[in-house]
């Protein structure tokens, strides 16, 4: 396996495409925190740069999708993954050079990213908020992309067409930014609204119960929808409102080891034709 | 350039891969009615407003479907046997930018069609003047076309097909987060009003403040213009039910699809095709 995953950096540190992906990542998050940062009115010193640059969290998780499966589908579309075989590698241990190998990618896009928001420094001065969160937001993103990459290189090395693995992995990152959003907007729905009434003819307000409150079991499951999904901490990032990073972590580990076991599992009983 | 379409025409009735996308648009379509229905049916008394909120999944399903009809052309060595037998490059262009905008539109009509046919068994009405509702179609229509001439460029000018499925892919996810952000960006209230404890101990609305999220001057201008420019901001418009000029939005997406369509032939033309 460690042969396998050093060609496996070998190619990609020649890899174009990845290359391209990390520096334009990087350019294109630092002009975007630019433009918001120069477009702030008023006193700049009521906002926080964090805002400005975690808002891409989750669509930098897709770039890094699509960046791991043009990499590891060359291998099945120049047939190198039956040289491997052949040359005496284990199905096991390419499969494992893999899943690692896409983690390498996704977190390099995901440093880019991180590297490309410090643009607004000069403007807005760096994070507001203190080391130790800091510091626990950007392992988040790192934990996010650890997660979705294993899941994109199960994509990448069990579908052998490139094109349909592409279409298989990057619907399937969507779908997951979508779910995430979804589940976290309405676990964001407060417990108590208030409401306007008007009492002879004077307004007044009273604190009255949300129906669309999520309580109980039901949120419990909502709950864990998002800590188990790949993109959840994405999202929650992109607020920067992390609730509960020891249960995201926690998902995202489980995710991962759970993904990579069935993946090596199938890639075992694959018939490679 | 009629051989070259019924060409393409005969591969697009085979291709499995449009079938999916064209089934996956009609069910999706349904589905989300069906969805809206179950929690608001007075819905179908605005029909002509539900059969809009589809614009953006079919452009999903286009994207895939353009992405690996076109692909194919590469991958299969058909597009160098097209020029061989004397067929010329621009042909060859614009023979793919109508299947593909066919597709687009047929997709479109797919996503409508059991909208449509569910909506009026359950004695649904338009909900909207017919005139302005044709209109709303037109603007759908077009916006699919120019879409799909954005996907032809992408399909055209890049020879892998994975390539091409991935950046047809995430330039959609891109344009359709981005409309969506710019929407909601343009959407947020000039001023805000919180609410604060009165002397006499009651809770009062408080004086109305300037939002800081409210975007103005050029940068909204800029906003809104790329918004209506960009068929992904019309579909994003359509199905949030406040399209800014409708009458405009047709000519924006011809100058979309013309910009689009010359800028990808002419760099066809020079293209190496190895």
């Amino acid at each position: 396996m460690p042969r396998i995953f050093q060609a496996n950096m070998f190619r990609l540190r020649k890899n174009r495409i990845f290359w391209l992906s990390v520096i334009l990542t990087a350019l294109v998050t630092a002009a975007v925190v630019l433009i918001d940062c120069l477009s702030i009115r008023g006193d700049v010193s009521e906002y926080a740069l964090e805002s400005c640059a975690l808002s891409g969290a989750p669509l930098v998780q897709i770039v890094g999708a699509a960046v791991i499966i043009l990499f590891l589908g060359t291998d099945h579309s120049h047939k190198t993954i039956r040289n491997k075989l052949i040359v005496g590698n284990q199905r096991g241990g390419i499969y494992s050079a893999d899943v690692l190998t896409g983690i390498v990618i996704g977190c390099s896009i995901n440093a880019a990213w991180l590297i490309g928001g410090l643009a607004g420094v000069p403007i807005l001065g760096f994070w507001k908020m203190k080391s130790a969160e800091a510091l626990l937001y950007i392992v988040m993103s790192f934990v996010g992309t650890v997660s979705l990459s294993s899941v994109t290189a199960l994509i990448g090395v069990l579908i052998q067409r490139k094109s349909g693995a592409a279409v298989g992995a990057l619907v399937l990152a969507f779908a997951l930014i979508m779910d995430a959003g979804a589940v976290y907007t309405r676990l964001g729905d407060k417990k108590e609204i208030m409401n306007g009434v008007y009492v002879n003819g004077e307004l007044t307000f009273e604190i009255t119960e949300n129906p669309n409150y999520i309580s109980g079991l039901k949120r419990s499951v909502y709950e864990l929808a998002l800590h188990v999904n790949p993109l959840g901490s994405s999202v929650a990032l992109s607020n920067c409102d992390l609730n509960d990073p020891a249960a995201d972590i926690a998902g995202a580990a489980f995710v991962t080891v759970f993904v990579s076991l069935l993946g090596a599992a199938a890639f075992r009983r694959k018939d490679l034709k | 350039m009629v051989r070259l379409l019924r060409a393409n025409f005969a591969r697009l009735w085979k291709t499995k891969s449009f079938w999916v996308c064209l089934i996956l648009a009609f069910a999706l379509a349904l589905a989300n009615f069906l969805s809206t229905y179950s929690v608001q049916p007075q819905c179908v008394e605005k029909l002509g407003r539900e059969l809009m909120s589809g614009g953006m999944n079919v452009v999903l399903f286009l994207s895939i479907s353009a992405a690996l009809f076109l692909g194919t052309d590469y991958s299969n060595g058909t597009i160098r046997n097209k020029l061989v037998i004397g067929h010329t490059r621009a042909e060859i262009y614009f023979s793919n930018l109508v299947t593909t905008a066919a597709s687009g539109v047929i997709m479109l009509a797919a996503s409508w069609t059991g909208v449509l046919i569910t909506g009026l068994c359950l004695g649904g009405k338009l909900g909207m003047p017919v005139g302005e509702f044709f209109m709303y179609m037109l603007i759908s229509v077009c916006a699919a076309v120019a879409i799909s001439a954005l996907f032809n460029v992408i399909g055209m000018l890049i020879s892998s097909k994975s390539t091409i499925v991935t950046i047809t892919l995430v330039s959609t996810f891109v344009l359709m987060i981005g409309a969506a952000v710019i929407m909601s960006m343009l959407a947020a209230p000039e001023y805000v009003q919180g609410y604060e404890m009165s002397v006499n101990g009651g809770v009062v609305l408080s004086e109305p403040e300037p939002n800081p999220s409210y975007v103005s001057g050029a940068k909204r201008d800029i906003m809104t213009a790329v918004n209506d420019i960009l068929p992904s901001g019309q579909f994003v418009q359509l199905e949030m039910g406040s399209v800014h000029s409708p009458e405009f939005m047709p000519l924006y997406s011809l100058g979309v699809l013309a910009a689009a369509t010359a800028v990808g032939a002419l760099a066809f033309r020079r293209k190496d095709l190895k």
